[in-house]
């Protein structure tokens, strides 16, 4: 593992990346997006177990965090969409440059899988996509975050009153944050027919069911599959605990396999 | 402000940011280790670190954020030390780190619950630590918490008739454990454990008699142990800080102090705390702080620092 910062020198990012630890090397990168917020935390671990699953693959892995996020530049309410959606593709170039490879696949979690689905779109070098528990309608993922919070914490609403920003489980979303979150729906997910798309989820829900339905024009490139699991990101106890979902991590690592030898 | 990311200590195994004063800038002599807390990797809960990380470089003073072997991006270790040992071993190595890279031979250390441990634990046995931050820290209930936790539910008919309830077996629905975690779940193997308040009393004389600089910040989510922001001093009567100490208690605060508002008071307590340590310590010039290697740290040479990484 190397820890490295890259980017704009004046908004340097943080990542960490994995050198492929089998003699011959994929080649294929594959670029790691986190989810948000408490699910970035709750995540980590398990974005750190698929790296070393993947680099032990032959691939080469770069997971990275967004601005204003984790060890990057910014504090921590200046991220916005579209700042993250371009943090995607400095990511993907830098481990093209680290990595000396032409091609890179990329995997997302939640709000992380929406950002790398539309990364792609906007590509010719990202050969293909796994969205994994992806948020698929942003004003549903808000209110489902903002369920997780409890009621009639004064801190955060006096917070809120003064600068228009909510504290989410210990994380700041601005109003810019939100109006585009309330953009992103089913519709935000591209199809570009020379791509391919892999949906894995931990459990079936109606939002997936119309991707799919989106994607399904894709015929023999977009691949679904559920794989039972936790898939509770969003929860968060007294003591920041971790989700390591291993069955659905051990399905992305064999989906990308198979899909290299294809 | 820079930052680079380094990888250091004995296999070079370790990985973590160093933070420090932008170029041109007045350094302090006085550098800052930030200690995981739990599994929670090293920007720590809500980006706690980052965020200070980068206040306190603007107040000139370099710090070191990392993970233990095993936790976020460091890898594990390969011998058999326990978590403990490691763990002790590890936090030193960092303090290496920085006298090496950065001729910082002063220390204070900043903990969340098991990073407070471990910093409390670390500072007994290494004299280069000045200052000790620990956020939630060990507490023993005393007579002042029992009376501030119970008087107000003896006034209250609900806690009278649910001890009824229960004395005659209708409530043990009342007590249902969460669930345990499962294979998908992970929690560091770290149990925390309160030692003997004795233990913690002997260790609190020991920082004390070293003029060790002490700062507790107790939030209302440790509210099982602590509950008030006399406490601390009142159970620890017998030790004299000699006017070393501060507390602050956060009433409305949970465990990782996850409000925005928490986050910015924590903040600027810690800072203003470190800002008047660092003044303090510059004021009264130290000779020159020895290293004292404890534990398996002894049979150790002090590692050159690996090469930082762009």
């Amino acid at each position: 593992m190397n820890p490295l910062f890259f980017g704009n020198s004046e908004r340097p990012l943080y990542g960490v990346y994995h050198p492929p630890r089998t003699r011959d090397t994929r080649a294929r990168g594959i670029v790691l997006c986190y989810p948000l917020g408490q699910e970035y935390m709750r995540a980590h671990r398990a974005f750190r177990q698929l790296a070393i699953l993947l680099s032990k693959s032959g691939f080469p892995v770069l997971r990275f965090d967004y601005f204003s996020t984790g060890d990057s530049s910014g504090e921590n309410d200046a991220g916005t969409i579209e700042q993250w959606l371009s943090d995607v593709g400095t990511a993907i170039d830098e481990l093209k440059d680290n990595a000396g490879v032409e091609r890179v696949a990329l995997i997302g979690l939640r709000l992380g899988a929406s950002l790398a689905a539309r990364v792609q779109a906007g590509r010719t070098d990202v050969s293909s996509v796994v969205l994994w528990d992806p948020v698929v309608v942003g004003a549903a993922y808000l209110a489902e975050l903002i369920a997780t919070t409890g009621e009639g914490d004064p801190a955060r609403n006096a917070v809120a009153a003064r600068n228009d920003v909510i504290g989410i489980n210990g994380f700041a979303w601005t109003k810019t944050l939100r109006e585009g979150l309330d953009a992103m729906t089913a519709d935000a997910f591209p199809v570009v027919s020379n791509t391919r798309v892999a949906l894995l989820v931990s459990g079936e829900r109606d939002d997936y069911a119309r991707l799919r339905e989106r994607y399904a024009s894709l015929n023999g490139r977009f691949t679904y599959r559920c794989i039972p699991s936790p898939g509770d990101w969003a929860f968060i106890d007294a003591y920041g605990s971790a989700l390591l979902p291993q069955d659905i991590i051990q399905g992305i690592v064999a989906h990308l396999n198979q899909e290299c030898e294809q | 402000m820079r930052e680079r990311a380094i990888r250091f200590g004995k296999s070079a195994s370790l990985i973590g940011v160093i933070t420090e004063p932008a170029q041109g800038t007045s350094r302090a002599a006085l550098g800052v280790v930030f200690l995981n807390s739990g599994i929670l990797h090293h920007v720590g809960a809500c980006r706690m670190h980052v965020r200070l990380a980068r206040q306190l470089a603007k107040h000139g003073i370099t710090s070191i954020r990392f993970d233990l072997s095993g936790i976020g991006d460091s890898e594990a270790r390969k011998d058999s030390l326990t978590f403990e040992q490691s763990a002790q071993v590890e936090v030193q190595e960092a303090m290496d780190y920085l006298t090496v890279a950065k001729r910082i031979n002063e220390f204070v250390l900043i903990g969340l619950c098991s990073g407070a441990d471990m910093g409390f634990m670390v500072s007994q046995g290494d004299a280069r630590v000045v200052g000790l931050v620990q956020l939630d820290a060990y507490a023993y209930r005393n007579t002042g918490y029992y009376i501030r936790h119970y008087a107000p539910k003896m006034l209250r008919l609900g806690i009278w008739t649910n001890f009824i309830r229960r004395k005659l077996g209708f409530g043990a629905q009342l007590n249902g454990k969460g669930p345990e975690p499962g294979a998908d779940y992970v929690r560091l193997e770290y149990r925390r454990k309160f030692p003997p308040k004795e233990t913690v009393e002997a260790g609190l004389r020991t920082l004390a008699e070293r003029g060790v600089d002490l700062l507790f910040l107790f939030s209302g989510g440790q509210g099982d142990h602590y509950n008030h922001r006399s406490q601390y001093e009142s159970t620890f009567a017998s030790v004299n800080f000699g006017g070393r100490i501060q507390v602050e208690y956060y009433p409305t605060a949970d465990h990782l102090f996850s409000a925005l508002e928490h986050q910015r008071q924590v903040d600027q307590a810690i800072v203003t705390w470190a800002s008047k340590v660092e003044q303090r310590r510059r004021r009264t010039e130290p000779a020159e702080v020895p290293v004292i290697p404890i534990g398996t740290a002894a049979a150790r040479t002090r590692s050159e620092p690996a090469a930082a990484v762009r």
